[in-house]
């Protein structure tokens, strides 16, 4: 173990390093003439002699750093917490940390036991676990959320379309969230409709997972083959996600409906007209 | 002392032997029999430069325990210390790994910065902290160590100085236990800095 490493990336970075803290960028070098090759970096004289160069790391901290950081970790033996097999290795104490979370805090130059603190454990009987928020019970909460009636347009406008004519059906439901407590724990909900259920009054119906659009961009449309008033309809099924105390989303084990308030629609024949 | 003796060296000499004891001093946190601080001769050399002599490794340091690992990592950052203090990065290198980076890191500063007379004022390591971690690297011992690093100045051949405050360094020392002894297998550190 008495070899040096001496390869030339550290070599080189590190003296770079070290210039940059010893001298600004810029800074003219002022032995010229001199018998001797320039001496490296860190040693070159500035122009100005007698002044004191401030740096921010010192040089030996900022030469560790880096030559840290220019090399790979052993290759080999990189996985965290597998020993080396090279020995009988004393165990250290526990400190209860994960390794990879104690690499990210040093490199990060963070205390590694605040970086990496464990959450409280539910077992230990010095954290009483707070009470479980189910599924079920964010379900229950789901359906007595108030959720927006839809409000379906028919278009063409005025409740009169024409037989044969495609009818263009839209709604607007756009998602939304909202927020309630639960066994004193706060739960987050995320709300979306996912299915459209379209009644056209005449026997016919379609679900989308679409809320259609207004003209022309024609996406949910229906034709009356027979003249005469019809009654329609939509409804929007809403799903949902949640999270309780900003953890993990998880869906939410049912969905809520609300329909649109009936619209009349009359459908005629169209009446050939001549005009000049 | 490698490199061309010069008058501020002396004085920069001084300072590092001074820093070093009250460095010696202030790490009171236990852990094991304190590394032979830089000692002087005081007429060792023939400019009268004080000689800064290696620490020595510790009997707590030659143990594959626990406390011995920890004693390795206090005599490696003497030796880091002694290192900056004299240019002499030989016994730093002796136990280091390889593969450590930040050895060759430290090393190559040392010989860099003493390369053609430079000196070092200050700047010791001395140890506020020491915190077992999980094992990594493969090494078979692992600890967070929180280090005052003391207010430094460098001194190159043409007299000129750079300063650095007072530093507190937070890495991670990984040593390992092979062929009968400690070395140092690995050393995380911040990577910007």
């Amino acid at each position: 173990m008495t070899w040096r490493v001496r390869s030339w990336i550290v070599s080189t970075a590190v003296a770079g390093l070290v210039a940059m803290c010893l001298w600004p960028i810029g800074t003219a070098h002022a032995r010229s003439g001199e018998e001797n090759p320039p001496p490296p970096l860190a040693t070159r004289p500035p122009t100005t002699q007698g002044t004191v160069e401030v740096a921010d790391t010192p040089a030996f901290v900022a030469g560790m750093n880096l030559g840290g950081a220019s090399v790979s970790p052993p290759s080999g033996r990189g996985a965290p917490g597998v020993p080396s097999g090279v020995s009988s290795p004393p165990r250290p104490r526990q400190s209860g940390l994960d390794a990879l979370c104690v690499r990210e805090a040093l490199t990060q130059a963070s205390d590694p036991f605040a970086f990496c603190a464990a959450p409280p454990d539910p077992a230990d009987p010095a954290e009483p676990a707070a009470p479980a928020v189910t599924a079920n019970l964010v379900l229950q909460a789901f359906q007595e959320i108030p959720l927006p009636q839809p409000a379906l347009v028919v278009q063409p406008p005025d409740g009169v379309t024409l037989v044969n004519l495609e009818t263009n059906f839209y709604t607007e439901a756009a998602p939304f969230t909202s927020a309630v407590t639960l066994l004193g724990q706060q739960v987050e909900l995320s709300i979306a409709a996912t299915s459209f259920d379209w009644i056209f009054g005449d026997g016919a119906t379609l679900s989308t997972a679409t809320p259609g659009a207004p003209y022309p961009d024609l996406q949910v449309t229906h034709a009356y083959r027979q003249p005469g008033s019809y009654s329609t309809g939509v409804t929007v099924t809403w799903s949902a996600d949640f999270r309780v105390n900003g953890g993990p989303w998880q869906p939410v084990g049912g969905t809520v409906a609300t329909t649109s308030e009936p619209v009349g629609l009359q459908a005629r024949e169209a009446t050939p007209v001549l005009t000049d | 002392m490698r490199g061309t003796s010069l008058p501020a060296v002396a004085l920069a000499a001084a300072l590092v032997l001074a820093g070093c004891s009250d460095g010696a001093d202030a790490d009171a946190d236990g852990g094991g029999t304190p590394t032979s601080p830089a000692a002087t001769e005081p007429s060792g050399d023939p400019s009268g430069t004080p000689v800064v002599q290696a620490p020595s490794l510790p009997v707590e340091a030659r143990e594959q325990t626990e406390a011995g690992a920890e004693a390795f990592v206090r005599y490696y950052v003497e030796l880091m210390n002694y290192g900056q203090a004299s240019g002499d990065a030989s016994p730093l290198e002796a136990v280091s790994a390889q593969e450590c980076g930040a050895c060759s890191g430290f090393i190559s500063t040392v010989d860099d910065v003493y390369v053609d007379g430079g000196a070092v004022e200050g700047g010791e390591f001395v140890i506020r902290e020491l915190s077992p971690l999980p094992l990594d690297y493969g090494a078979d011992y692992a600890t967070y160590a929180v280090i005052d690093v003391a207010p430094q100045t460098i001194l190159d051949a043409g007299g000129q100085a750079t300063a650095s405050d007072a530093y507190e360094y937070r890495i991670g020392l990984y040593p390992s236990w092979v062929d009968d002894a400690w070395e140092m297998t690995w050393i995380v550190t911040p990577s910007a800095a």
